[in-house]
């Protein structure tokens, strides 16, 4: 069981403010964690940190045992993806041409890509189901397409880490499910590491092997999904009261309990 | 598996491509050429003509290239070297020159390139402090502050007008855009001048073309790539401004090259900035030299080239507004 991952005390402040505090995490190869939290929480901020975007303020972040600050940027770049939240996207191309530029830190500047790199990109756009659009403009792709193909980018970057910040916005259901399915199958098949941001409850549940829980910067439970999306837990993080059941081994979410929803933040 | 030979970047089709625009560039040049007012003697072709339309290549080039620079660092299709002020503060830098060394030409020859360089490059880094936050360079912030600047330099040059008399003319001509420069021993050691730092700038650019494709995903994104974000940006930012500068001070203020050149060549030949930096250099090089033609040969008295260009740059400018207004 090697260590894919660290932080270690890593903290963020933003105008004075702490975004994440002393945050200690330890990630197993092949691990899928996910991260949830009230809007604000620090998530996405985390994930920055630790694809080396933000420098932490105090702490250090390690992948595979190594300093991410001593990596140079392209061995950064084939250790580590990130899909950012809401991803713009300027330059009008054709979505392989896209996915293409995932092949980045494998190809010289002014290098053609080779045969593994065009079948890679193909892989990687069957993998999100984005193959018969693979000519099209970006530009004129709906959200979801959209979102599937900055996937597909990510994953034709080909790292044994994956920083997923909302993989599954925009998407319907069918296909939120074949991009988590093939990032579970990624993970089985290579040791894939991944940090899934997600405020989608029970579909972290269900992938996840463990779940951070985070509330203003800080770690507020961490542990398997069993442990920590307890009822008490998501009620002290989020104010509301929902029914939650166990099947399979996983904490599922069925509904909202009835009555007002007391906001604690507003109190 | 049609992608797999259409698609990614292909040395034989951008070699074929840029080809294409080269021969576009020389059948401009030979029309240019043999187009004027005053016929076609070998005496005004070699001597008149020729050096008019190599410096219309150079500037025209230089334009369009920091053009394309200045979209793709800032991710907005409307960015230029204008709409950020670098061109302004060449030109002011420029009238001061003319207003310092009036009278003595040869020490203005070499001081008022020199000036112009230092307004062009000391804008462009005002312009990056004032937009800088927090180590970052918010594309929002950087806009504003370049037309902040670019309107507060313009000022200070309508003051300086006030003041001049005999420069005025000289003046004018730097803020209408003339490549009509009269040649002597001092025009043409500022022109090769400005030839070598072109040549440097657009290599130092052409090296980092790859990196502006990855910045088009988002700089988060490109630094997961791989891109050492702000040093690439302040490498190219300041590259763009320094050549922007340098043709500034021969050709005066010619707008709309940068903006228009790359717009059409992203429709022709796509966004891969390994393509779009040469091509726009040699696209932008021939709309000039049309446009020169146009401004030397149209009426009697001749007009500056940039009065040309804006003619037809901003309605261009206008429609791309519009349409970036428009749905989708």
């Amino acid at each position: 069981m090697s260590e894919a991952l660290r932080t270690e005390g890593v903290c963020f402040s933003y105008d004075s403010k702490q975004v994440v505090e002393s945050m200690d995490l330890n990630v197993t190869r092949g691990e899928i964690v996910g991260v949830i939290g009230k809007n604000g929480s620090g998530k996405t901020t985390l994930l920055r940190l630790i694809a080396g975007w933000l420098k932490p303020g105090a702490g250090e972040v390690s992948l595979f045992g190594r300093s991410l600050d001593g990596m140079n940027s392209n061995g950064r770049a084939k250790a580590l993806a990130l899909l950012s939240q809401s991803a713009e996207f300027t330059m009008d191309t054709s979505v392989f041409e896209l996915v293409l530029l995932g092949r980045a830190p494998y190809l010289g500047r002014f290098q053609e890509p080779e045969r593994a790199d065009l079948e890679m990109v193909r892989w990687a756009m069957e993998m999100t189901d984005t193959r018969a659009f693979s000519l099209k403009p970006v530009s004129s792709l709906s959200a979801g397409e959209r979102q599937r193909v900055m996937i597909s980018r990510v994953l034709a970057q080909g790292t044994p880490i994956l920083l997923l910040d909302e993989p599954t916005s925009y998407l319907d259901i069918a296909h939120q499910r074949m991009v988590m399915d093939n990032i579970a199958w990624l993970r089985k098949e290579r040791g894939t590491t991944v940090l899934l941001v997600s405020h989608d409850v029970n579909l972290t549940s269900h992938y996840t092997d463990r779940v951070l829980l985070m509330a203003d910067g800080r770690k507020v439970a961490w542990g398997p999904g069993l442990e920590v999306l307890t009822k008490n837990n998501l009620k002290d993080t989020y104010g509301v009261d929902l029914v939650i059941e166990e099947r399979q081994g996983k904490k599922i979410i069925l509904e909202w309990e009835d009555g007002e929803t007391r906001v604690p933040w507003d109190q | 598996m049609k992608e797999i030979e259409e698609a990614g970047f292909s040395r034989t089709r951008s070699v074929r491509q840029l080809s294409a625009f080269f021969l576009l560039l020389v059948g401009v040049t030979i029309l240019s050429l043999y187009t004027g007012p005053a016929g076609s003697e070998l005496e005004i072709i070699t001597k008149v003509r020729l050096p008019r339309i190599l410096l219309g290549v150079i500037v025209g080039g230089t334009l369009a290239m920091s053009g394309a620079v200045f979209q793709g660092i800032l991710r907005n299709p409307l960015a230029d070297p204008y709409i950020l002020g670098t061109s302004t503060g060449g030109a002011l830098g420029a009238i001061i020159g003319l207003l310092i060394f009036s009278g003595s030409k040869m020490v203005s020859s070499i001081f008022i390139p020199l000036l112009a360089f230092a307004g062009s490059f000391l804008t462009t880094f005002l312009v990056y402090l004032l937009s800088r936050r927090g180590g970052r360079v918010p594309r929002e912030t950087l806009l504003l502050s370049g037309v902040i600047i670019g309107t507060l330099f313009g000022a200070v040059i309508m003051f300086l007008m006030t003041w001049a008399e005999k420069e005025l003319h000289e003046i004018l001509y730097v803020l209408m855009g003339f490549l009509g420069i009269i040649w002597t021993g001092e025009t043409v050691t500022t022109v090769v001048t400005v030839t070598v730092m072109v040549a440097a700038g657009s290599a130092i650019i052409y090296y980092h073309s790859r990196d502006l494709n990855l910045l088009s995903l988002g700089e988060e994104q490109a630094f997961s790539l791989g891109v050492d974000v702000e040093r690439t940006k302040i490498i190219l930012f300041f590259s763009a401004s320094l050549i922007t500068g340098a043709v500034v001070s021969v050709s005066g203020l010619i707008g709309f090259v940068g903006l228009i050149v790359p717009h059409i060549i992203r429709m022709a030949l796509g966004s891969d900035n390994r393509v779009l930096i040469p091509a726009s250099f040699l696209a932008g090089s021939s709309l000039l030299v049309v446009a020169d033609t146009v401004a030397r040969s149209v009426f009697l008295q001749e007009i500056p080239v940039g009065v040309v260009t804006a003619i037809f740059g901003a309605p261009f400018f206008i429609y791309l507004l519009r349409r970036e207004r428009g749905p989708g």
